[in-house]
């Protein structure tokens, strides 16, 4: 092989380079907000016993999991402007999508969490006066997020990746911006690998945190 | 039209619940007729009929399986009945009937009647992601809109009372079953409910931490509070009951003072089940 490598070939663009990972994190930081609103609040809506309620949210989370994600973000871009006579730039359409993707996955996650806890803890919230919300928000919740934490953490950094696809619809984020920058040097191995070692970093930092997070809400767990 | 009748038929029920209270004692606190109650077709209450005064202490027994547990819920409203009706101090507070629907009686009804009540239950339940103190101060605050000071004042001095003021940041699996059961039955007082009830609260309880939690109920029946006791411990049941019920799939066999139904039942079935509780035959 007489590849010659030329890792000095991201020093002109690491100043850019890095703009566009701060962008990628923020985004992925905003989509895992997103997914954590829908996922706890349709997850909690799934365990109720409205069943109208319950098959619309089925409808969605299904026709979220059962088609790729790719498919899903080219069909939001191009697709949603065409019928609702909106123009959604790259960024919105990107975030919309993946917070939407993500939380038909987080949904069923949280519901299962919130299964979990057991029917006399609602039982004991009503007894002491609380309502079925009150009694959701305070005792339901907490605990159900709790018990599916870790799972829900992995599943974050899943949808930290995934923002590496908002380079097929033209957003500038890390990976856009690598394949933009490989199509001027032709230097494809040094530039991937670098942003490789970019969503690493990326995704252990929050893998991090989110161990801190969970020792730190799970502390007092070692019940039953 | 639909509309119409239907306030009118409540009218008929607030006006119904005026008259049974005039003509009941004024010391009648909860009174229910013919409650129904059925899982996926299997009776499980059928046809109950009971009347609780102020201050009364009412022990329910009967063996495994007869409806005592469910009963004391669908009092507290926790599950709605298929049919009857439940008065508390002469107000009609269950609207659930088989034909009406749940939220006719509003729900705010429902939640208002449950918080003149409280349960305590035999796994305890508290809130294992609160500690002690909250958990106390969780059904005044956020229910009875009491202001945190004071709710909290009131806590610790109950804490006090049964010499847990130490554990008030301990989280409930910090503590043991004695002492969270405690701490259940403290949770519950904290609500200043105007009648308790005690869910076979000592059968999850290794038998050397049963005598805390019945010595508090003791104190609780001195103070006057209004129980309805499902339980197993015989001894303490014939030691605070004013009046015994005896149940058995899903009726009421008998119901009378202490001495009558332990000694000189009327039914076969109930002498049958003393009898053989005497002697260590029936399987708690």
């Amino acid at each position: 092989m007489d590849y010659v490598f030329h890792f000095d070939v991201i020093r002109n663009y690491f100043p850019d380079f890095l703009k566009a990972c701060w962008l990628s994190i923020r985004l992925g930081l905003i989509c895992i907000i997103i997914t954590s609103i829908i996922g706890v609040v349709l997850g909690a809506l799934l365990t109720t016993n409205n069943k109208v309620v319950r098959g619309v949210i089925r409808v969605y989370v299904e026709s979220f999991r059962l088609t790729p994600f790719l498919v899903q973000m080219l069909f939001v871009y191009f697709g949603i402007p065409l019928f609702l006579g909106v123009t959604l730039d790259s960024i919105k359409a990107g975030v919309v999508t993946l917070g939407l993707n993500g939380g038909a996955y987080a949904a069923e996650t949280f519901r299962a969490g919130f299964q979990s806890v057991p029917r006399t803890q609602m039982e004991s919230a009503l007894s002491i006066g609380l309502t079925k919300t009150q009694a959701y928000t305070r005792v339901i919740i907490p605990q159900g997020i709790r018990s599916v934490l870790p799972y829900f953490i992995s599943s974050c950094t899943m949808i930290l990746k995934d923002t590496s696809f908002f380079s097929i619809i033209g957003v500038m984020e890390a990976t856009g911006f690598i394949r933009y920058a490989a199509s001027l040097t032709y230097r494809n191995f040094e530039l991937f690998t670098i942003l490789g070692l970019f969503y690493i970093i990326f995704t252990l930092v929050i893998g991090q945190i989110g161990k801190i997070l969970e020792n730190r809400v799970g502390r007092h767990e070692q019940n039953n | 039209m639909n509309v119409i009748s239907r306030s009118f038929n409540r009218e008929i029920t607030i006006t119904h619940a005026k008259r049974e209270q005039e003509m009941s004692e004024s010391t009648l606190l909860l009174k229910c007729e013919n409650i129904c109650k059925d899982y996926n077709g299997h009776e499980i209450l059928r046809n109950i009929s009971l009347e609780v005064s102020c201050g009364e202490k009412i022990v329910i027994l009967g063996p495994s399986g007869a409806g005592k547990s469910t009963l004391l819920r669908c009092l507290h409203l926790l599950e709605p009945v298929k049919s009857g009706k439940i008065f508390l101090e002469g107000e009609l507070i269950n609207g659930y009937y088989k034909n009406e629907s749940f939220y006719q009686k509003k729900i705010k009804d429902t939640v208002d009647a449950r918080k003149k009540m409280a349960t305590v239950f035999q796994s305890f339940n508290l809130f294992p992601h609160m500690t002690v103190l909250q958990n106390i101060i969780e059904g005044p605050t956020r229910t009875l809109r009491i202001p945190k000071e004071q709710a909290v004042e009131k806590a610790l001095r109950l804490l006090e009372k049964i010499g847990l003021q130490t554990k008030k940041d301990s989280y409930p699996s910090q503590l043991s079953g004695g002492q969270q059961q405690r701490v259940a039955i403290i949770r519950a007082i904290a609500m200043s409910p105007i009648l308790m009830f005690f869910d076979e609260v000592t059968s999850a309880l290794d038998p050397q931490l049963v005598k805390g939690v019945l010595d508090l109920m003791r104190e609780l029946g001195k103070e006057g509070m209004t129980m309805m006791i499902v339980t197993h411990e015989l001894g303490f049941a014939k030691e605070i009951a004013d009046r015994i019920i005896f149940m058995e799939d899903g009726e009421i066999i008998e119901t009378g003072d202490t001495n009558k139904l332990f000694y000189d039942a009327d039914h076969q079935c109930v002498r049958d089940f003393f009898e053989g509780a005497l002697k260590g035959k029936i399987d708690w």
